[in-house]
């Protein structure tokens, strides 16, 4: 037997595949990571082959996971940072505008099944771009040795950004009819939580532990070094939770708003 | 609610806005957020949110319990966050464990029994906090605080009168110690430094020509360098005292002497001299000699022979002979001992895990006499290639030239010894210990340019002072893996990666949803 959320899921997977959209989204976003990965490479190569330029910028050990894996996944979240929004803004906005909401919420399921439905599909195009991606650590073994436990780390990060990224656009998906406002709504709202970490790093006390907590970037810098803290997996999993609840909430709304 | 209200209400957003706006204008002004300030966006804040309240009184209320349970499921979600918080596990998967503490130090930290403190200064507070959080966690009696030396100019003034960034001072009750920069190994030996009940006192014997602990400058550049100014630095560095011993003099041996060191002596010892370090070493005294071959027959080191014979150590006036390749393509000479054997004791137990090898130029051979009495134990740390043995230098000096010997001869040459005589049921603080070195030039500034003799003389100290828990802590470094790349493989992978796989993506995507229409 399916779970609940099955057909929901299927239906949002068939969407997404049948829309130009995602390859368009998906084509850029490749010509993109794989350009910030080609020149990560590049300049490790130079700094590899050339002692001068080595001893210039004062790199005594040249690691190829710690420099290349590193910063090529640094980039590939920040990245995440602009698909989310635009594979997030019509999942409830849509819908909607649309007026098929309406005949959503008369079918026989949840508003936690129709959200779950939403999120796992859109978690696994995401997915699906991360098996994508996977041709940049093979480059790599090809070229090198990279420490594989350092890029499961790094792709176990990657994956729980882009889910706390995915529940945070389909709340600003609810909250609005307008897709465009949805994705505006949820690029400033990640923005703010991505940059937050930059006023923890001169505040102190109090104020700088909080946006330091509450800070993604903080948060996200550990998988890249190849170092899985609790603490960070806690955080995206609840955000996670927290942003899917809100989502719940707004939806819940729609009973008692005049 | 009259429209006149209504229309009031609506200017409450826009008041919030022009309050959020205030607070960043001034905060922004004076460079930081002000309590004032902090409370004028707070209040911008809550007057914007107004924007999403619908006023009627039904839905207020409902909105009101909405909010609630919002409130509700944060706080146990915060919760959630604080308690996986104060129970810190993470996992490094780094080949090197680069960012996690060694195991000496957690060893040492998890045996502190009062509180340490730990006060950085710094302006990018990120690798601060991620450094000194490996301590934290690992240890309830280790705090921290993290300050801009700038902002918290008066916090900083009371560490010191000169604070920049990147300085941190270790507390513990009234002492405290400065280190600077992120070294594992200098914050945990400033820790020990702080937490250590009394001073480790070096005496460093003098007036046998042994090697300067400073460096004469007036000497010209042209002279090596012997003088054992770095290594001074070095212990310094680590928390230990250096002071010299005029023994012919003195008479005895200071009662706060932890070790006593006598490195590289040219004449040998006065019978007076003898008498104080037997009367030192009887009462649990530590010795650590490192004995050169004898300048020349004349100045034989007899009397330190006679002392070492009743710690059953035999020396000997020989020199080692070892024509090993690598010696010889460095020195020009076979006089040059490669070290390729460790004993299995703490002081070399970490040597050959360390990247740098130990070359010993002219060296003498220190071997354990025969027979050992049966309170005293002795063990060999250094040992020579296979294919050296020892010339006796007076005859040496008299055939003018080198043969290669007996083939019963050819064998590993022991260079060190270590020593431990104790009474029976002593503690080991009260047992007398020796280290012996058939040499003293690879601590020499000429010589000591790898941290292998470095950390030689220092597993030796620790050891004598009975230090073992900490022997030493390896710099930990990333593996070097570079990688070569052509310009045809740069040009590929550029083809592959940013024309290639996107446009498949996108061309191929784009004519399956226009197949797909097609066909409908």
């Amino acid at each position: 037997m399916s779970p609940r959320f099955y057909p929901v899921f299927r239906r949002e997977i068939k969407a997404y595949v049948q829309s130009p959209a995602i390859y368009v989204l998906g084509g850029l976003y490749f010509a993109l990571a794989g350009l910030f990965f080609h020149d990560i490479l590049v300049y490790f190569a130079q700094l590899s082959m050339n002692p001068n330029m080595r001893s210039m910028t004062g790199m005594n050990e040249l690691n190829l996971t710690q420099f290349v894996v590193r910063n090529t996944f640094g980039l590939l979240s920040f990245l995440m940072l602009f698909v989310a929004p635009i594979l997030t803004m019509r999942l409830i906005a849509e819908e909607k505008k649309s007026g098929t909401f309406e005949l959503l919420v008369t079918c026989p399921i949840r508003d936690w099944d129709l959200l779950l439905g939403k999120f796992l599909a859109c978690l696994s195009m995401v997915g699906a771009f991360l098996v994508v991606c996977l041709v940049y650590p093979i480059v790599l073994e090809i070229l090198g040795q990279p420490e594989t436990p350092v890029i499961a780390s790094c792709y176990l990060g990657l994956f729980l950004i882009s889910a706390s990224y995915i529940a945070f656009g389909l709340f600003a998906s609810s909250v609005t009819e307008n897709q465009m406002v949805s994705a505006i709504i949820c690029f400033a709202g990640l923005l703010t939580f991505y940059l937050v970490g930059d006023l923890a790093s001169v505040e102190t006390g109090l104020v700088g532990s909080v946006f330091d907590a509450v800070s993604i970037r903080q948060h996200s810098m550990n998988f890249t070094k190849g170092v899985i803290e609790l603490q960070d997996v806690a955080y995206f999993v609840l955000f996670s939770l927290f942003f899917l609840f809100l989502s719940a909430k707004v939806l819940q709304s729609r009973h008692w708003r005049v | 609610m009259s429209n006149q209200e209504r229309s009031k209400l609506k200017l409450l957003p826009i008041l919030g806005m022009i309050l959020i706006i205030l607070a960043n204008v001034i905060s922004a002004f004076y460079g930081s957020f002000t309590l004032a300030t902090k409370v004028l966006a707070i209040v911008g804040i809550l007057l914007f949110l107004s924007l999403f309240l619908r006023v009627e009184s039904r839905n207020l209320r409902q909105y009101l319990n909405v909010t609630l349970y919002v409130l509700f499921v944060l706080g146990i979600m915060v919760v959630i966050y604080l308690i996986v918080l104060n129970h810190p596990t993470s996992w490094d998967l780094t080949k090197a464990k680069y960012f996690s503490l060694s195991p000496q130090t957690v060893k040492y930290l998890n045996g502190l029994t009062k509180p340490v403190k730990i006060v950085a200064f710094t302006d990018q507070k990120q690798p601060v906090q991620e450094f000194l959080q490996r301590y934290a966690r690992v240890s309830s009696n280790v705090t921290y605080e993290i300050h801009n030396p700038f902002r918290d100019a008066l916090i900083a003034r009371e560490m010191d009168t000169n604070v920049i960034p990147g300085d941190s001072f270790i507390v513990y009750g009234q002492k405290k110690k400065k280190v600077h920069g992120l070294d594992e190994g200098d914050f945990t030996n400033a820790i020990i430094e702080v937490t250590r009940e009394k001073d480790t006192v070096l005496y460093f014997l003098t007036g046998h020509g042994e090697k300067p602990l400073e460096r004469d400058y007036a000497q010209g550049t042209d002279q090596p360098d012997i003088s054992l100014s770095r290594l001074k630095q070095v212990l310094e560095d680590r928390a230990y005292k250096i002071k010299t011993l005029d023994l012919a003099h003195k008479g005895f041996v200071p009662a706060d002497c932890s070790v006593l060191v006598c490195a590289g002596p040219m004449t040998d010892l006065f019978s007076v001299e003898v008498d104080a370090i037997a009367t030192y070493l009887d009462n649990g005294g530590k010795l650590l000699f490192c004995l050169d071959p004898d300048e020349s027959v004349k100045n034989a080191l007899t009397q330190f022979a006679t002392l070492l014979k009743r710690y059953a150590v035999s020396i000997r006036p020989d020199i080692i002979v070892d024509p090993n390749p690598i010696s010889q393509g460095i020195y020009g000479n076979a006089f040059a001992p490669l070290i390729t054997e460790y004993g299995t004791h703490p002081i070399t137990s970490d040597l050959p895990y360390i990247r740098s090898m130990i070359i010993v130029p002219y060296a003498r051979t220190v071997n354990p006499d025969d027979p050992i009495p049966s309170d005293i134990r002795v063990e060999k740390l250094l040992l020579s290639s296979e294919y050296s043995w020892s010339e006796e230098l007076a005859a040496l000096i008299q055939k003018r030239d080198l043969t290669v010997p007996d083939r019963s001869k050819i064998h590993p040459q022991c260079l060190g010894v270590a020593v431990t005589k104790s009474a029976q049921g002593s503690a080991e603080e009260a047992q007398t210990k020796l280290v012996v070195l058939g040499d003293s030039d690879i601590f020499s500034n000429q010589l000591l340019v790898s941290d292998a003799p470095a950390l030689l003389f220092l597993n030796s100290v620790r050891w004598l002072t009975a230090q073992k828990d900490l022997i030493a802590i390896p710099p930990k470094m990333f593996e070097d893996t570079p990688i070569y790349l052509s310009a045809g493989q740069a040009k590929y992978l550029f083809v592959l990666l940013v024309v290639l796989i996107p446009s498949l993506v996108f061309f191929g995507g784009l004519s399956y949803t226009m197949m797909r229409r097609r066909m409908r």
